[in-house]
């Protein structure tokens, strides 16, 4: 085991190395720079101070080798450009904070609700508690999400005014993004879940327990959900890693200060030191998120093993 | 089991229910309190950054005490209380006002005369600093050939400022910004000043007090401000979001004080709440389309002329903006203005007589591609429309080019959309036939028209010529508005008509949203008063 994990920590680093090269190199080579977004009538003296200052004048592949030794002799990501003074590392701490918490609130509201609305929704199968939580689930996956806040929005700010529209920093800020949130979550768990469960309680094991006389709460627990759950472990990963880089619409619409702006617009600024931050963060959390979900599967499911086998 | 369930859900839904039901509304204890919004998030405060924007300023017209500010249209005393200007010399005094930093330390002099030495420094790679050339040294400190402590700007006491100019300009006052930074604040920020709350320090009507990043910044009431007495607002409070939806309700349900808005069905919402008054605004901005005079087929006046009188711009108008935009026959909307006076009550817009002159705009192009020894067959031409933006709202506009100028002209109109930055880098390389954008005029009515000079060459239109040039660099350093009107509407025919570098498309016209008991608002586009003057009435 640990072994195991002292290997894919390695290839970890290998794979964050590969992605941040290529990046790298692909966002040198999209026309334009910082400066073309900016749309301004410098004089060339100053344009040619502008590319010096934050090293644009030098070859590609010597900006590559300054920005790795960035990282290793000063741990730095650079300063943004777009928005200079503010270094790039310090955006990604405090604003994924931002994030994170309407993201993992979002995720484990999702996560939980829509566990136990798959399992009622599979015993529950063609009754009506299974055609409501269905069409919850369909509601879940297909509205946009733009459309479910403007809608929310109306309702919790304008009709029945309880919650602000915008704004950020006390609890009731957040009651409003993370319902959003959680909406597409709680369907896609919804629907794992009532599928894998339904596969299960056909099993000949849950035959077997019912006949030992098991409870029908230890049966659900002990066996259902255990052997049900693999699958929303599966996209569990990347839905964690998504929720760090935020959503840009809800951010935007409900003016929150997460990362998913800085993610969105860098690339339309053409903010390279912001871009490639921004694209690390994302990869370290998604391959890391992919690590835990592995490590998660084995202890529910103790038949699976994480070395190989030979 | 069962039961177990659904306790559970009631509990989850119970905890929602209370978590909802939390007082909502930041509920104030003054009743001056101003709610208004901005559309992005300011890269800076710094007013010198290469980065400063629209946003930023906003901020700082609050937060900061220029010399002078522009308010109704005129320019008024703010940071300074008198100047003399010596003609002969070419030089200002300019006397300052007992104004004091937000930490109770005199504002003087040399705080001013340290920004202007940190907008002309070449390290700091100011956007404008061109409009600095008036003064002495200013270009040869940029070009790096002379040390800032040479420009001629000098603070000869604490209350004092000189600035000595080495050419006549007469819209100095209203185009060089003129902030006060402090040397020592600055410097301990190292290169972080004017980035966060803690970074800045305010010494206008206003003092940051919070800045949340791409949420919200908050502003009270700055109690060591020369005025204090008159600024009755305690706080303003300023969002940041562009997302239309969330200001429309936070109008409707009072959040917000005032919202800028161009879309129909808002202002028809609107129009039936007594509370709101609505005010139409024509904005300095003008679309465009911009020929690329390099290019094989526009490389001929007569082609582009033909385009140019093909194009409907009622049309456009109505069927994108429900008459909420003003069609443009000329280069400057009614916005702009010298001294008060608008351009357009004096000027007639050149375009209108040309069109209504031309026959058939067809036979025009026809002409032109036999000029060129083209195919003159309209029908087998074949020309490319840029756009820097891929929304649909861009869609329907390219819809509506290729309609008018396949219908009058019978070409064929290929669309080219690609996100801003690709198609700002092909416009600038000339990789391009014509290109559709905007750009917004300045408080000073030169801004547009220096776009089209032969060594600033702004605009990517690839045809600048020495007539022009003389036309405008003699308006420019004319005192005598009259005169002004002249020389610049014959640039303004060149541009238009005559050399034709640019197809006009329609004036941006805003709908300022405001609540009925917010009281002294200044419309005024360029106005840079910023809500010193504001109150609420009770």
């Amino acid at each position: 085991m640990v072994k195991y994990v002292a290997k894919r920590v390695a290839y970890m680093f290998f794979v964050l190395f590969v992605v941040t090269t290529i990046t790298f190199f692909l966002m040198h080579n999209i026309p334009g720079d910082p400066l073309t977004a900016l749309v301004q009538k410098l004089p060339e003296q100053t344009k040619a101070n502008y590319y010096a200052k934050y090293g644009l004048d030098k070859p590609v592949y010597e900006q590559f080798l300054l920005f790795l030794k960035g990282i290793f002799t000063e741990g730095s990501l650079g300063e943004s450009i777009r928005y200079p003074g503010r270094m790039v590392l310090d955006v990604i701490k405090k604003y994924a904070a931002c994030s994170g918490q309407i993201g993992v609130a979002a995720v484990a509201i999702g996560f939980v609700l829509g566990t136990m609305f798959g399992v009622i929704s599979a015993l529950k199968k063609n009754k009506l508690p299974d055609k409501i939580l269905s069409l919850i689930a369909i509601l879940g996956v297909s509205l946009p999400v733009f459309v479910v806040a403007s809608v929310l929005q109306y309702i919790f700010t304008l009709k029945i005014p309880i919650l602000p529209t915008m704004g950020w920093g006390e609890p009731k800020h957040m009651v409003l993004p993370i319902i959003c949130m959680s909406l597409s979550p709680l369907a896609t768990y919804t629907r794992y879940m009532r599928s894998s469960v339904l596969d299960v309680v056909n099993q000949d094991y849950i035959t077997m327990a019912e006949a030992k006389g098991m409870s029908f709460g230890m049966i659900v627990r002990r066996h259902i959900l255990r052997n049900s759950i693999l699958p929303s472990l599966t996209i569990l990963g990347p839905n964690i890693a998504d929720v760090f880089t935020g959503s840009f619409i809800i951010e935007s619409i409900f003016s929150i200060p997460g990362l998913g702006s800085y993610y969105i617009t860098s690339v339309t600024d053409r903010d390279f030191p912001m871009i490639i931050g921004s694209t690390m963060f994302y990869t370290g959390i998604y391959i890391l998120s992919l690590l835990i979900v592995d490590i998660l599967y084995v202890i529910i499911d103790p038949r699976i093993r994480l070395s190989e086998t030979k | 089991m069962k039961k177990r369930l659904s306790a559970l859900l009631c509990a989850a839904l119970a905890v929602s229910t209370i978590v909802g039901a939390m007082p909502a509304m930041a509920e104030s204890s003054s009743e001056q309190v101003l709610n208004v919004y901005k559309n992005n998030e300011p890269a800076t405060l710094d007013r010198v950054a290469s980065t400063i924007d629209e946003a930023g300023k906003f901020i700082l017209y609050d937060a900061s005490e220029p010399l002078f500010r522009i308010v109704d249209g005129q320019t008024v005393e703010a940071g300074c209380e008198s100047y003399t200007y010596d003609e002969e010399t070419m030089t200002y005094t300019f006397t300052l006002r007992d104004n004091q930093w937000e930490d109770g330390v005199a504002v003087t002099a040399a705080d001013y005369l340290y920004s202007f030495q940190r907008m002309v420094d070449p390290n700091t790679a100011y956007g404008y600093v061109s409009d600095l050339y008036c003064i002495e040294n200013a270009e040869a400190i940029n070009a790096g050939e002379m040390d800032v402590s040479e420009l001629g700007v000098t603070a000869p006491d604490d209350k004092t400022l000189v600035v000595k100019l080495n050419e006549v300009t007469p819209a100095f006052l209203q185009v060089v910004p003129m902030y006060p930074q402090r040397q020592d604040f600055v410097e301990s920020c190292g290169d972080g000043y004017g980035t966060d709350a803690d970074k800045f320090l305010s010494c206008g009507p206003f003092k940051v007090t919070t800045w949340e990043h791409n949420s919200y910044i908050d502003m009270v009431k700055n109690e060591n401000y020369w005025d204090a007495e008159n600024v009755q607002l305690e706080e303003v409070h300023v969002a940041l979001t562009n997302d239309s939806n969330t200001l429309y309700t936070s109008m409707l349900n009072g959040t917000l004080d005032h919202m800028q808005t161009s879309k129909t069905e808002y202002v028809e919402e609107f129009e039936g709440n007594d509370d709101l008054v609505i005010t139409e605004t024509v904005t300095p901005t003008l679309a465009f389309i911009v020929f690329n005079c390099e290019d094989e087929v526009m490389s001929n006046v007569k082609v582009r002329q033909a385009f140019s009188a093909a194009m409907n711009r009622e049309l456009f108008t109505e069927v994108l903006y429900s008459g909420l935009a003003v069609p443009a026959y000329g280069l400057l909307s009614s916005a702009n203005n010298i001294n008060g006076v608008s351009f357009r009550d004096e000027v007639e817009e050149p375009l209108t007589a040309f069109i209504e002159a031309l026959e058939d705009p067809k036979a025009l192009l026809i002409e032109g591609l036999t000029e060129l020894g083209m195919d003159p067959d309209p029908a087998n031409l074949e020309v490319t429309l840029s756009m820097g933006s891929t929304t649909a709202a861009s869609e329907n506009q390219m819809a509506v080019f290729q309609q008018c100028f396949q219908e009058t002209l019978g070409v064929t109109v290929v669309p080219d959309q690609t996100e801003w930055a690709t198609f700002w880098t092909d416009c600038k390389a000339g990789d391009f036939q014509m290109g559709y954008l905007a750009w917004s005029g300045e408080v000073d009515i030169s801004f547009l028209f220096n776009l089209f000079l032969s060594d600033s060459a702004q605009m990517p239109c690839f045809y600048y010529t020495e007539e022009y040039d003389e036309i405008v660099n003699q308006a420019n350093s004319c005192t005598d508005d009259a005169e002004r009107f002249a020389l610049y509407a014959e640039a303004e025919k060149m541009v238009i008509v005559d050399n034709c570098q640019i197809l006009p498309v329609y004036y941006n016209v805003t709908n300022d949203v405001l609540r009925s008991k917010v009281k002294g608002w200044d419309y005024n586009v360029f106005s840079t008063a910023g809500h010193k003057n504001v109150y609420i009435e009770e």
